[in-house]
């Protein structure tokens, strides 16, 4: 592999990467200065941009979740109002969503797509810069509203009517940025379905691709049937609150359950678009620490691939008490409790994976053993809910906010994190510090639990979510929890500290191509040169690594 | 074909499934 050329040449809009041609010398390096990151196609760079955009947003969105716990460390109320309150856990809910969540694993595929199965670059890449730019105008626009007149939306990131009416002039900013938010989603998935259909090299079948292509690649066909629905349901919110429709208003003869269904039926894939690349990353780093292949590669895809069917038929479980007919109720939480089989498909393979490993557990394996665990906790929380009868008693309760967190943070954060430790030596050549990772893990880990176990007991005794006061029987698990948030966030500035110092140098440490013991037997990207080169792979790779089949 | 028509190509069909997807839900929605 040839390294980078500095100088640039004239080739700056020739994309055509296409390795039919083998055009090995027009090798070019990145723009100069900031240019450079606003006009580039280059995978590397744009997934360098979504991630480090994610990472301000998780921060970001952790502030107003720690607005959140500081008003909820004791009943009454102290620092915000309500309506602010209330606008803090919309803005949270969608920041978090599709400002770090999603943003953070695009990043990630435009990092490792292409060099895990052997392509040049993204399949569109102009289109893969407008998709970026996009995401954060959507973003910006959507943190606009917070200084608009009444305030940022507070209806909860679920936008439900006749509520969200009441959204002062924020309310069209807020569904213009769902739109441009939706439309950049859907580009940077025809992206990735575009890139794993007519750029894998030759020799990578289906079959052989890492997981984490796998889970992407069904991800992205979730984002692309989802999205537009999303996109019509806020749509009609729009019209029905210029253009005097009622969809969903019943005085005109619209029905406000129709868009709990419509929102849902994008709502529940959604937190499968945000669980699956997890999946995937998991998939990816357990086989590398405990040295063993991946047990059950096809039984993973399989699974994958159900748990996405799966998605689009349990909508209504969200919606358990709005009142649905007994079929309904029924039909809902049986199709909900067939998630739990291909879940625990891979739960098992997973743990089989790690059986009998020779495992060493450097901070990647760290977060992913954790998240195996923990995970299990949020799958298993769920499992409860889907029982229709019980679910009366925890809907719209702290118990969801406990269910659902511990699926997002100590699954996809946790996950997010490994991730950064895992493939940062490889994107910059230096190695970060193990002893300040593992720091950052066991605070992570211990304070996680702290911050959302107790959210179990207070919703099922009873304390419901989105409220910034609250009974004084409350008050105990409350103050353990905020306690937990203060310190699970605090310590995330110790990842900060970790990507900027492994940027700069990491221990110092040069390290090798592959970067872990033979990892290069599992996947593409460890074959190339640490940091790899700004292109790579312009000639397609002619070993395919198996390890992982 | 060359794999640059095929990208476009691929890329033609999504957005079409997409926008059918955004106008099915919206027509679902209308229907009585």
């Amino acid at each position: 592999m040839s390294a980078v050329v500095a100088e640039h040449d004239d080739h700056h809009d020739h994309h055509d990467h296409g390795h039919d041609h083998g055009h090995e010398h027009e090798h070019h390096g990145p723009e100069k200065g900031i240019l450079r990151w606003i006009i580039t196609t280059n995978h590397k760079d744009i997934g360098t941009l979504y991630l480090l955009f994610a990472l301000v947003m998780f921060f970001v969105g952790g502030m107003m979740a720690l607005v959140i716990r500081a008003e909820l460390f004791e009943p009454g109320l102290q620092f915000v109002d309500p309506n602010f309150f209330n606008s803090m856990t919309t803005m949270h809910a969608l920041v978090m969503v599709f400002g770090a969540v999603m943003p953070a694993f695009v990043g990630l595929a435009n990092w490792q797509i292409p060099m895990m199965i052997g392509a040049p670059d993204m399949a569109l890449p102009r289109m893969n810069n407008m998709s970026f730019w996009m995401l954060v105008a959507g973003v910006l626009l959507i943190a606009s509203t917070l200084f608009m007149e009444g305030g940022a939306p507070s209806a909860g990131w679920t936008f439900y009517p006749p509520l969200v009416m009441q959204t002062g002039k924020a309310f069209p900013f807020a569904v213009f940025a769902v739109h441009l938010l939706g439309v950049s989603s859907i580009m940077g998935a025809i992206n990735i379905i575009a890139t794993i259909f007519n750029m894998r090299a030759p020799g990578m079948t289906l079959m052989k691709m890492p997981l984490f292509v796998w889970t992407w690649l069904i991800t992205a066909f979730l984002l692309i049937a989802i999205m537009p629905v999303f996109a019509g349901a806020v749509t009609m919110l729009l019209t029905d609150r210029f253009f005097d429709t009622s969809f969903f208003n019943a005085a005109g003869g619209g029905d406000p359950v129709l868009y709990q269904h419509i929102f849902w039926f994008f709502g529940h894939p959604e937190v499968y678009v945000m669980i699956l690349p997890t999946f995937g990353v998991a998939s990816t780093i357990i086989p590398v620490f405990a040295r063993k292949p991946l047990f059950g590669y096809s039984s993973m895809v399989y699974a994958t691939a159900s748990i996405a069917f799966l998605s689009f038929i349990v909508w209504a479980h969200h919606m358990y008490s709005v009142g649905l007919p007994i079929a309904g109720e029924l039909y809902f939480m049986y199709a909900t409790m067939l998630i739990a089989i291909p879940t625990g498909v891979k739960v098992f393979n997973w743990t089989a994976t790690m059986w009998k490993g020779s495992m060493t557990f450097e901070t990647p394996m760290l977060f992913s053993i954790a998240f195996v665990v923990l995970f299990t906790m949020g799958g298993f929380t769920g499992l409860m809910m889907s029982v229709a009868p019980v679910d009366f008693q925890y809907h719209d309760t702290y118990f969801i906010v406990a269910h659902f967190h511990y699926t997002l943070v100590p699954a996809s954060i946790f996950i997010l994190m490994a991730a950064g430790y895992f493939w940062l030596p490889k994107w910059t050549g230096n190695m970060y510090n193990e002893k300040i990772g593992k720091l950052h893990f066991w605070l992570s880990a211990v304070s996680v639990n702290i911050l959302f176990f107790p959210q179990h007991f207070l919703g099922l005794a009873g304390m419901p979510r989105r409220i910034p006061d609250y009974a004084v029987q409350f008050a105990d698990w409350n103050m353990v929890s905020s306690i937990g948030a203060f310190m699970y966030g605090f310590s995330q500035l110790l990842f900060v500290y970790i990507v900027i110092d492994t940027i700069r140098g990491g221990t110092g440490e040069k390290v090798t191509d592959e970067v872990w013991e033979d990892a290069a037997k599992h996947s593409l990207e460890w074959t190339l040169p640490s940091p790899p080169p700004y292109h790579t792979f312009t000639t397609p790779p002619e070993i395919i690594p198996t390890e992982h089949v | 074909m060359d794999t640059k028509k095929k990208n476009i190509l691929t890329a033609v069909v999504l957005v079409v499934v997409a926008i059918t997807i955004y106008v099915f839900a919206v027509m679902r929605a209308m229907s009585p």
